[in-house]
Order: structure tokens, then C-alpha cells, then sequence
């Protein structure tokens, strides 16, 4: 029973399926025009920030503009920077001259970075940007609350609706007045992530008001096609369909509270398939299934840092070495949490080796984890390995290039005439 | 577009008001690593209010000692202020955030210690608890911060002041608020405090945040007793929100008695603020006493069932109570801009009337009588009312070029 289980789970995992978008999904532009609104841009800033992704800022010029006469704010791109990065999400949102929304310069860099992003997102008065860039035509969209008129009388091939917190229609999300965007943000991350992932970002920010799926959301095909016809029937013609790996895994939850638990766990493996570098949380999705259906799974976390305590990194290794080949990719060990307890147990006591091969350990489970290795950079300048410790530093930045800590480290070494 | 040129127009007269409003300086103390929600929820609050209030105008700026910061890693921003050159502030505002630095540092300590000391209100967010730490501002006060700093603030205070489960405590002039998207609840009670509890209402309306309540937070110092010794001594003029918001907790505890006193005792010292009336009608209605619709309540008769009706009640309201004041200048006045714009010179002319009526003293209502006079073609009033103003207002520029307006017909 259980090597059947776990050759399927490998079989599932060498597919290499992908729908039609993106499935990696990192840069969120954020237009900020002059006057902007303040919360309008900072609550969603917020949540895409603690939710790991790169957020930047791009305005007019790259010179100081104002939000709502308090702000003073420095732009990182201006329209002219030939080194944007091209954004996956792109977001407008409200305040200031809604003029500027016809601006011609404003309008075509609109139309180009909406296209090339995956998701086109709004705020407030923001979805007019979407509205005159064409890309609410046919679509439902939603506004601030005393803009609603005006964006149905402007633009007549837009169905606008009152009363709604957020409107997604797959790839466009527009949310109503200011406040409106922290939720249509956790809603995208609920998107892209899963509704649990978001729930976390949400308690972190203590917003646990927010309520997932209170907007109108356009049903997807492919999700319902899982749903009605199965997954294997849904699979066949994957590369036809638009979906996002958050809804996948919310899809998963519904059928294993359905007790159809088969399919979740195909759902949550096809999800996992297409991420660069699954969280744990992704991975909890999948213990949850594998233990309703009776199947074995790795140790949890807890169980680990228990052995840890217990048994020294020694006995750690040994229960590794023995669970990975059991459980391949499977993300068993909470980062944040080992990351603690090798800085409280080992490195706050003078164990720098031993806080080491913990920040080792993890990086065998979490290659890809830029953070994971700026850690262990950390630890191995500590131990004055500096050429280890540079390295380090260089392939974290190298994984994600905005890991500001990493790029701090780097310009303050170079400073020191380190590097 | 035309409702945002309205918009646009109701700005400069904002900005003109802003004369007439006491201005209450609201510092946002700014650091590098500051957390960016803890900041700019309070700073949205506080710059969207001035619009919803009457009385005060809020000048929100930031301050930080550094002349450029990076806030969470990622938005750039440089402070209006540093400590050298800050206004003297009325509200101050201390985020969370990776804030070590900061707290520890010998300069910022000094700032924060002297402006806590101007100030009437200080808002700490998350984190943001610890700049009072040290200087001892936290001592026998209750207290809270984000879930994951509670630990923390159980073993370093009496357990029994920590307050878990809560969206901010007040403990008068010190409001300590729960994590992050929090500090935006301290902030509309702060603003409540100061400009009334209807404020900030409208206030979270405006900003489509439908969560806020006054009781999810904790009102751990006796707001009544300040009100109460307001109440004995008449020399110290409190903020219009002090005896307004404790009515209302006494409204909320169905204290009507207790919140009647304090409404009227309001409506004395605030008598030309139609908050005032709004909160005291709302006491009168629980003793099923006839009250008029008042604030926003009587705009909405005006949309929704026209100025011929809302003028009966205005007359009603007249012998009922007299020298009530049932709606403010400022939404009176947008009202007659829109009946003005949509050509419905008749409404405009009796919602006119009300308002000149009402507020006598102001050029504005002078101004839009006068141009309405004029579309219906009744010169001879319009003159009149023009000599009348400028009697009062001789240098308005508006007036003034009304007048050649009217010379040159």
C-alpha cells in the first residue's frame, strides 16, 4: 500500500503540466500617480510584501511626489527607466487627478505592462487606468463607491457593479474604495497561493476581519471541469486553461471536506508540480489528505526540532537521511521555525558549527529558499568563512535579487573594501 | 467628470475653511524599517477627516531622523520634518516595525519624550508600544500590541494591565493599538476623541471600512470621569469629542440621562456645530422625543424627498427647538452646488434660504444665493442680496465679480 502511493506520487510529480500562465509569480508593480490615495497603494503594499513577493513602485518621473499632500514618496522607476522590471501583477489604484488616467504617456505604458503582466489589478478609482488601457471591456469590474456612475456612464462596454467588495474575472481584479484593496489583495494571494496561505498574511497583519471570497468571483472552466467531469478528464486539455496554483489547493480543501480525497490530492500535487519553491504550508495541504486516506507520512516539524533538542543535529541527520529518501521533495521541515531555533538554541549560546548544519539541513530541503541561504551566509561570516559567506550572500541575491537584507550585506562588505 | 471637478471645487473651499478650523498637528513619526501599514492607516484616517469635519482641520506630516527611509524594505520615503525643524505636535503617532534602532537611540528618545509632552493624544501601533518603554510612559496603564509581542509585554508589565483580544486600549491620552491593520481602529478612535464619534464614522465610511466599531476596543481609563470634570470646571474647553464620545459610551450602556448631560453639555460649548445636535437627537430618540433628521440624516431628506419638504421640517424644527443647527455649511453648500449644476434653480433657491439662515456669516451662501437669483432672473432680489453681502464681506473676490456680472446686464 504504501510503496503504491508513493510511486504514484512520484509519477504525478515528473509531469511536467503547466496551464496556460505563469505559474511563478514574483514582481507586483504598483502606478502611483500624483495625490495618490494613501491606503489605497500601502494596505495592498502590505500584504503583497508580507506575502513574499517583490513589490516596487513606478510613477510618472523618478522624482519626489506627494500622496494625499502627507506622504513624500521616492518612486523606484520612473516611466522612462529602461530597467523596469516586467511586472507579473500590475496595480492601479485610486486618488489624485483621475485625468491623469488619460495622460497618453500614462495610457500606453499602461497598455503595454498590463499586457505583458499576468494579472491586472485596481483599486478604488484605479480601474479607470484599466478602463481607458481597454482591458475592462466585456468585463465585470467594480470601483469606489461614489465613482460607480461615472465609470458605467464613461465606459458602457464595462459592467459595472455597486455593492461589491472585490470583482475577479480570472486575470482582472478590481476592488471597491480604499480599504476594499487589503481585501482584494488577500483575495490575489488567496489566488496565486491558497486561501490558508492568506489567512496566515492576514493574522500577521491582524486583519482577521477579512472574510475570504466575500466579491464576485467569475467561475473558472477548469477548476469547475475538476470539479464536475474529474480530474483526469480536466487534465487532457490543461494547456487550454487559465488558473492559478492558490485556487487549485482551494479546490483541494472543498473536495477533501467532501471526503473526495483522491482528487484533492491530485489537485494540491498538480499545484505543487508548478511551484519554483512550495512552502511548508503548501505541503500541509497534502499531509492533511495522505493521512485521511490512511497513507504515511514524513514526521512533522515539531517532531523534528523535538529530535533536535533530544538527540542533537546528529540524530536530526540520521531522521533526515531516512525521510527524504522516503518522502522526495517533500517540504517537511517549517523554515521560519528551524531558522529560530538554530539562532535561540545554537548560535545565541556560542554554537555557530552546530547553527550551521541546522541552516544546512534546511537548505538540502529548501534549494531555492533565498533566505534560507542568507542565513547560512550569516553563519558563515559569523564563523569567518568570509569567501563562503560572500558566496552565499551572491547566489541568495541571485534568487530573488530584491532580497533587500542580502543586497544591504553586499553594498556594506563592499564598503568595507570586503569584496 | 463632473463629479470630480465638484470634488476638485469643494477642496479649495476646504482649503479656505481651513482658516476657520482649529488645526490640530498629527505627527507620524518615521524610522528606517518602519512597518508600512502601521503608519500610513493611521496617516489615511487622520488626512481623509479633515473633510468630515467642521471644526478641525488636520495637518498630517511625518518626521523621522533620517532624511530618507525605507519602509518594510520597500517604499522609499522622505520625512516632511526631522527632530530640528517638527512642528509642535497636537496627535503623535508611533508605528511598529523593526524597530530596535530606533527605540535605543538617545535622539529619537529625546523628540518622542518632548512631543509626548505637546501632545493630547499618542497612538502607538504593533511594535510601536516600545518607544514609551523606557521614558516610563507605560506604567499603570493598560495596555496591548500585536499577539505575537503580548508574551512579551506579560512579562515585563502586570499581567493584569495587558489586554489580549482587543483592537486598541485607551488609557486617555496614551491609545495603544493591536498589530499592524490595527493601528487604522486606534486611529478612528483617536479621531473620535478629538472631532466626534459622527466623524469618524463618516470618516470609515468614506474609506469603505465597514469594521470599525467603538467597542472593539477598551476604554480602560474613565473617559466620563475627564467629561465629568469638564463638566465641573467650564474654564477648560475640551476637544468637541471628549464629551462626545462619552456620551455615546453612555448612549451604548443605556445611560440616557448620563448621555443627554453630556450632549447638551456639548451643544453649549460647540452651539454652531451641527454634530452637536446630531448626537444629542440621537439621545432624544431613545426616549421617543420628535427630533428632526440632523447632519447627514437632514441632506438626505433634501435628496430624497426635496427641498419642499426638508423646509417643513426646518420650520418645524424652528419652533421645536430653536437655534438648532440641522445640517453643516459645508455639505448644505455642496448640496446647492449640485441642485445649481443640474439647473433646478427653484430647490436651489429654498435649500439657499435655509442656509443663509442658518449661517449668516458666510460669504459662500451669500455667493450661491446670489448666482441663483440671477439664473431665475430675479435681478432686483439679486441686487439686493449682493449690496447685503458686500456690506458684510466688502473685498470677497466672488462677490465682487458677481457684481460686474450683474452691472453688466
Amino acid at each position: 500500500m504504501k510503496k503504491v502511493s508513493l510511486l504514484m506520487f512520484i509519477v504525478l510529480f515528473q509531469f511536467s503540466i503547466y496551464g496556460q500562465n505563469k505559474s511563478d509569480i514574483k514582481n507586483i508593480a504598483i502606478y502611483l500617480q500624483d495625490n495618490v490615495e494613501i491606503l489605497d497603494f500601502t494596505g495592498p503594499m502590505e500584504v503583497f510584501i508580507v506575502a513574499g513577493f517583490n513589490v516596487y513602485t513606478v510613477a510618472e518621473t523618478k522624482e519626489h511626489m506627494k500622496s494625499m499632500n502627507v506622504l513624500t514618496i521616492i518612486p523606484d522607476y520612473g516611466l522612462d527607466d529602461a530597467n523596469i522590471p516586467t511586472p507579473d501583477i500590475i496595480t492601479f489604484v485610486g486618488g489624485g487627478d483621475l485625468s491623469e488616467a488619460k495622460n497618453k504617456k500614462v495610457k500606453e505604458w499602461a497598455k503595454n505592462m498590463a499586457s505583458a503582466a499576468e494579472i491586472q489589478f485596481s483599486v478604488c478609482t484605479g480601474a479607470f487606468f484599466l478602463a481607458e488601457a481597454g482591458l475592462l471591456n466585456g468585463k465585470i469590474a467594480t470601483t469606489f463607491h461614489s465613482a460607480i456612475d461615472l465609470l458605467s456612464n464613461d465606459f458602457p462596454e464595462i459592467d459595472v457593479r455597486d455593492n461589491v467588495r472585490f470583482v475577479d474575472n480570472g486575470n482582472v481584479i478590481t476592488t471597491a474604495g480604499i480599504s476594499a484593496g487589503i481585501d482584494g489583495a488577500l483575495h490575489v494571494v488567496a489566488k496565486l497561493k491558497g486561501t490558508k496561505y492568506a489567512q496566515w498574511v492576514a493574522s500577521q497583519m491582524e486583519y482577521e476581519k477579512w472574510i475570504p471570497n466575500e466579491g464576485l468571483i467569475v467561475e473558472n472552466t477548469f477548476l469547475n471541469t475538476i470539479a464536475y467531469k474529474g480530474f483526469d478528464t480536466a487534465i487532457k486539455n490543461i494547456n487550454e486553461y487559465s488558473f492559478y496554483n492558490g485556487e487549485l489547493l482551494n479546490l483541494a480543501n472543498k473536495l477533501e471536506k467532501k471526503g473526495n480525497l483522491q482528487e484533492a490530492q491530485k489537485c494540491i500535487e498538480l499545484a505543487i508540480s508548478r511551484m519554483e519553491n512550495p512552502s511548508i504550508k503548501t505541503y500541509d495541504n497534502l499531509r492533511s489528505v495522505f493521512k485521511k486516506q490512511g497513507k504515511t507520512v514524513p514526521p512533522t516539524s515539531d517532531h523534528f526540532v523535538m529530535i533536535l533538542k533530544n538527540k542533537g543535529i546528529d540524530g536530526v541527520k540520521e531522521l533526515h537521511h531516512k525521510v527524504s529518501r522516503e518522502f522526495k521533495g517533500w517540504k517537511y521541515l517549517d523554515a521560519d521555525q528551524i531558522i529560530r531555533v538554530a539562532y535561540l538554541d545554537y548560535y545565541q549560546k556560542g554554537d555557530i558549527e552546530t547553527a550551521k548544519e541546522t541552516l544546512h539541513l534546511l537548505d538540502q530541503i529548501y534549494p531555492k529558499d533565498a533566505y534560507v541561504t542568507y542565513v547560512l551566509g550569516l553563519y558563515y561570516e559569523r564563523s569567518n568563512d568570509l569567501p563562503n559567506a560572500i558566496k552565499l550572500y551572491k547566489k541568495s541575491l541571485k534568487m530573488n535579487p530584491n532580497l533587500f537584507m542580502a543586497q544591504n550585506k553586499i553594498n556594506s562588505l563592499k564598503k568595507e573594501g570586503k569584496i | 467628470m463632473k463629479n470630480y471637478i465638484l470634488i476638485y471645487a469643494l477642496l479649495a473651499f476646504e482649503l479656505l475653511n481651513a482658516q476657520t478650523k482649529d488645526t490640530i498637528n498629527v505627527a507620524v513619526f518615521l524610522y528606517d524599517g518602519v512597518e508600512l501599514l502601521d503608519f500610513s492607516g493611521p496617516a489615511e484616517v487622520f488626512a481623509a477627516s479633515s473633510y468630515y469635519t467642521n471644526s478641525y482641520h488636520f495637518n498630517v506630516y511625518t518626521v523621522a531622523k533620517e532624511p530618507q527611509l525605507t519602509s518594510q524594505g520597500f517604499l522609499t520615503i522622505t520625512p516632511n520634518y526631522n527632530f530640528n525643524n517638527s512642528p509642535k505636535t497636537d496627535v503623535l503617532i508611533l508605528p511598529g516595525g523593526n524597530a530596535n534602532d530606533a527605540i535605543n537611540d538617545s535622539l529619537t528618545k529625546k523628540w518622542i519624550v518632548k512631543e509626548i509632552k505637546n501632545s493630547t493624544d499618542v497612538l502607538t501601533v504593533c511594535s510601536g508600544i516600545f518607544f514609551l518603554k523606557d521614558p516610563g510612559f507605560l506604567e499603570d496603564i493598560k495596555l496591548t500590541s500585536h499577539h505575537k509581542i503580548i508574551p512579551f509585554l506579560k512579562q515585563t508589565f502586570d499581567p493584569e494591565d495587558v489586554v489580549e483580544n482587543v483592537k486598541y486600549v485607551d488609557s486617555g491620552q496614551i491609545v495603544t493599538s493591536a498589530g499592524v491593520s490595527s493601528g487604522i481602529e486606534g486611529a478612528f478612535l483617536t479621531l473620535s476623541k478629538i472631532a466626534g464619534y459622527e466623524v469618524a464614522n463618516r470618516t470609515a465610511r468614506y474609506m469603505e471600512y465597514p469594521y470599525w466599531h467603538i467597542s472593539n476596543g477598551k476604554m480602560t481609563y474613565s473617559i466620563t470621569s475627564l467629561a465629568s470634570k469638564f463638566l465641573a470646571n467650564q474654564n477648560d474647553k475640551p476637544k468637541f469629542g471628549v464629551l462626545d464620545v462619552a456620551g455615546h459610551i453612555a448612549l451604548r450602556e443605556k445611560n440616557l440621562e448620563e448621555a443627554i448631560k453630556y450632549f447638551q453639555k456639548n451643544k453649549s460649548l460647540y452651539p454652531s456645530s451641527a454634530l452637536s445636535y446630531f448626537s444629542l437627537a440621537s439621545a432624544f430618540k431613545r426616549i421617543n422625543k420628535w427630533v428632526p433628521p440632523v447632519y447627514e440624516d437632514f441632506i438626505n431628506v433634501l435628496r430624497n424627498q426635496g427641498a419642499k419638504e426638508a423646509f417643513k421640517i426646518f420650520q418645524k424644527t424652528k419652533s421645536v427647538y430653536p437655534n438648532w443647527v440641522l445640517f453643516t455649511l459645508k455639505d448644505i453648500t455642496v448640496r446647492i452646488d449640485n441642485l445649481i449644476n443640474q439647473k433646478n434653480y427653484s430647490e436651489a433657491e429654498l435649500v439657499s434660504k435655509m442656509a443663509m439662515d442658518t449661517y449668516p456669516e458666510n460669504s459662500i451662501s451669500y455667493v450661491q444665493k446670489i448666482k441663483i437669483l440671477i439664473e431665475l432672473e430675479k435681478k432686483i432680489k439679486a441686487q439686493k442680496t449682493l449690496t447685503l453681502g458686500l456690506n458684510k464681506f466688502p473685498d470677497n473676490k466672488e462677490l465682487l465679480t458677481l457684481q460686474q456680472k450683474l452691472n453688466s446686464k
